[in-house]
C-alpha cells in the first residue's frame, strides 16, 4: 500500500513541509522558489512531485508532509484528472486540513467554467481549501507563496491556537450553489 | 499537537532526496528582536524543550501504532471528520492557559518580542494597507476565528479594526466616486442630447414657416387659377360672344335709324309739290309712282353685296330716281359695272 500517511514520523523542529503535486510541472519550481524566499522564521522544505504516489525509494529519508497541494491548471483537462487519480493515494487523514488545491488561470475566458465547477465540487466534497492563483506575474506567485504558507504553518501547528482541522473547517471550498457570489473589487 | 513558540537560534535542517527538493536557504539567525538570555535561563528553556519533544514522540508513537486501515468511503470520511472535530473542541474547552516556562527571564524576552512583532505588523499594515487580511497567519483563519471563537488568533487585534475602518472607508469613498464619475458621465450627455434637440427644434420650426408659406402660395395661385378659369370658359366665351352680337346689332340698328332718320330728313323722295317750286319747269315729271327712296335703295345695294358677293349688281330701273343714283355714282357710294351701265353696285369700303 503506498498510501501517503500523514502522521507516521515524527516532526521536525521547526520545520514545516509542503509537497506541490502538479502534473505539468511548470509552476511548481517557480512556486517553490518564492515560498523558500518568502519565509524567514520557520525551516520550510518544499518537496515536488508529478503525481503520486511517491517513489517508493524515499520512503525513508522522506520527512513527514505537513500540506500537499495539488496545483491545477485549468486550462488543460488532463491536470484535473491526473489531480483526481493521485487523491487516491492518500491517507484519509490528510483530508482533514493537509491538504489543498491550488488552481490557475481561473479568469481565463477560454477556460470552460464546467471545469472550475468541478474542481470547486471536489474540493467542496473533500472539505479542502481551494485558493485561486494567478501565475503569471511575480506578484500573483508571492501572493501564492503567502497563502501556502500561511496554510502550512496552521497545518505543520507552527501557529498557537489553530490547526489544521479546524482552519480546512473555515476555509473549506463551497460550490456556487451555495452562496451567493459577490464580487466587490 | 503543541507547538514551540520560544524563538531560538535554530539548526539548519538540509536533507536531500530523489524526488526533486528544493532546498531552502540557510535561515538567518533567528528573528531580528532577538534578545540575549541569561545562561541558565537558556538551560532551562532547553530543558522544558526536551521535556515537551519527548512528550509529542510518545504522542506520535501512540498515533503510528493506533493507525486505522484506510479504503475509507466518503461516507465514513465525514463521520471520521465530525469525531475529530468533536475531539478538538472537547479538548479547547477543557484546556486551560499556562505559562510558557517558569522562568520570568524568559517570560520577559518572549512578552517584550511580541510586543515588537505587534508593533511591527501594526506599522507594516498601516504602511501597505494588506488586501488579504492577517500578516502573520493567513487571509482568513484570523477573521474566521474572531466571528467563531471570539478571540483572535494571531496577535494583532487593534491593528485589525483598524484596517478594518480604513478598508471599509477607503471603499466607501472609491464606490462613491466612481458614481460620481458615472454620474457626471449621464448629466453631460443629457445635455448634448438635449442641446442636439433644441437646434432640432429651431430647424423644425423654420422648416414648417417655409412650408406654410409655400401652402400659403399655393392656394392663392389655385385660387386665382379657378377665378382664370371661369372667367376663360366656354359657357363665359359664349356669354361674351353673345353680348358683343347684340352690342354689334344694336350698333347696327342705331346707325340704321341714324342713317334712315338722316335720309328722310335730307334725301326725301321728290314729290309735286316740290318741283312746283324749284326751278325746273319745263322738265317733264315722270314720277313714278314706284320710286323707291334712296333709304331702300342703298338697303338693297346693300342686301346684294352682303348677300351675293360674287354678284353685287343692281340693275337700275325705273324705281330708282336718277339723280339720286347719280349723286351715288358720283360720290364714290356705288359704281358702274365696266360692261353693263345699268348696273350698279355698292363700293368696296373694306
Amino acid at each position: 500500500m503506498s498510501l501517503l500517511k500523514p502522521f507516521s514520523k515524527l516532526p521536525g523542529l521547526n520545520t514545516a513541509n509542503i509537497l506541490l503535486v502538479e502534473n505539468e510541472e511548470q509552476f511548481q519550481q517557480k512556486l517553490a522558489d518564492t515560498v523558500v524566499l518568502q519565509e524567514k522564521t520557520v525551516n520550510v522544505n518544499v518537496r515536488l512531485a508529478r503525481s503520486l504516489p511517491l517513489p517508493m525509494e524515499n520512503e525513508e529519508s522522506r520527512p513527514r508532509i505537513d500540506l500537499v497541494v495539488f496545483i491545477i491548471h485549468l486550462t488543460s483537462e488532463l491536470s484535473f484528472q491526473s489531480a483526481e487519480t493521485s487523491l487516491k493515494y492518500l491517507d484519509p487523514g490528510y483530508f482533514q486540513g493537509k491538504v489543498c488545491f491550488l488552481v490557475t488561470s481561473a479568469r481565463n475566458v477560454s477556460v470552460p467554467p464546467e471545469r472550475l465547477v468541478s474542481v470547486r465540487t471536489l474540493a467542496a466534497s473533500l472539505h479542502c481549501p481551494l485558493l485561486c492563483a494567478e501565475d503569471q506575474t511575480t506578484e500573483g506567485v508571492t501572493t501564492a507563496a503567502r497563502r501556502l504558507l500561511a496554510i502550512l504553518k496552521v497545518a505543520a501547528g507552527l501557529v498557537p491556537m489553530a490547526t489544521g482541522l479546524y482552519l480546512s473547517t473555515l476555509t473549506r471550498c463551497t460550490v456556487p450553489s451555495d452562496i451567493d457570489q459577490q464580487n466587490f473589487e | 499537537m503543541r507547538s514551540n513558540e520560544v524563538t531560538l537560534q535554530q539548526e539548519n535542517e538540509q536533507p536531500l532526496d530523489k524526488e526533486s527538493e528544493v532546498q531552502d536557504t540557510p535561515v538567518p539567525p533567528a528573528i531580528p528582536f532577538y534578545i540575549e538570555c541569561s545562561e541558565a535561563a537558556q538551560a532551562q528553556l532547553f530543558n522544558e524543550c526536551e521535556e515537551q519533544f519527548a512528550q509529542l514522540e510518545m504522542l506520535q508513537n501512540e498515533i503510528i501504532l493506533a493507525e486505522p486501515d484506510s479504503d475509507e468511503n466518503p461516507q465514513e470520511q465525514s463521520v471520521n471528520r465530525l469525531m475529530a472535530v468533536a475531539a478538538e473542541l472537547k479538548q479547547w474547552q477543557t484546556r486551560q492557559p499556562e505559562l510558557l516556562s517558569t522562568n520570568p527571564e524568559v517570560l520577559l524576552v518572549v512578552g517584550a518580542e511580541e510586543q515588537k512583532e505587534r508593533m511591527a505588523v501594526g506599522v507594516y499594515s498601516l504602511t501597505y494597507g494588506f488586501s488579504e487580511g492577517c500578516p502573520i497567519c493567513s487571509p482568513f483563519s484570523c477573521l474566521f476565528f474572531k466571528q467563531i471563537t471570539g478571540i483572535w488568533a494571531c496577535s494583532s487585534e487593534a491593528v485589525y479594526a483598524l484596517i478594518g475602518l480604513i478598508k471599509g472607508k477607503s471603499f466607501f469613498q472609491s464606490a462613491l466616486q466612481k458614481l460620481n464619475s458615472q454620474l457626471e458621465l449621464v448629466l453631460s450627455c443629457s445635455q448634448a442630447k438635449r442641446d442636439t434637440l433644441r437646434e432640432t427644434l429651431k430647424r423644425d420650426q423654420k422648416w414648417l414657416e417655409k412650408k406654410k408659406e409655400v401652402l400659403r402660395a399655393g392656394t392663392e395661385h389655385v385660387v386665382k387659377q379657378r377665378l382664370e378659369n371661369e372667367r376663360l370658359s366656354e359657357h363665359s366665351v359664349l356669354q361674351d360672344t353673345k353680348k358683343k352680337i347684340q352690342k354689334m346689332k344694336d350698333y347696327q340698328n342705331r346707325l340704321m335709324e341714324t342713317l334712315a332718320d338722316v335720309l328722310a330728313e335730307h334725301f326725301p323722295l321728290p314729290t309735286q309739290e316740290t318741283n312746283a317750286d324749284k326751278k325746273e319747269k319745263n322738265i317733264p315729271q315722270e314720277l313714278n309712282e314706284n320710286l323707291i327712296s334712296l333709304n331702300e335703295v342703298l338697303e338693297l345695294l346693300m342686301n346684294t353685296t352682303l348677300e351675293t358677293p360674287h354678284d353685287p349688281y343692281v340693275s337700275i330701273d325705273e324705281t330708282f330716281w336718277p339723280p339720286y343714283t347719280e349723286m351715288l355714282l358720283r360720290h364714290g357710294i356705288a359704281q358702274r359695272h365696266p360692261e353693263d351701265c345699268f348696273k350698279i353696285r355698292l363700293e368696296t369700303f373694306y
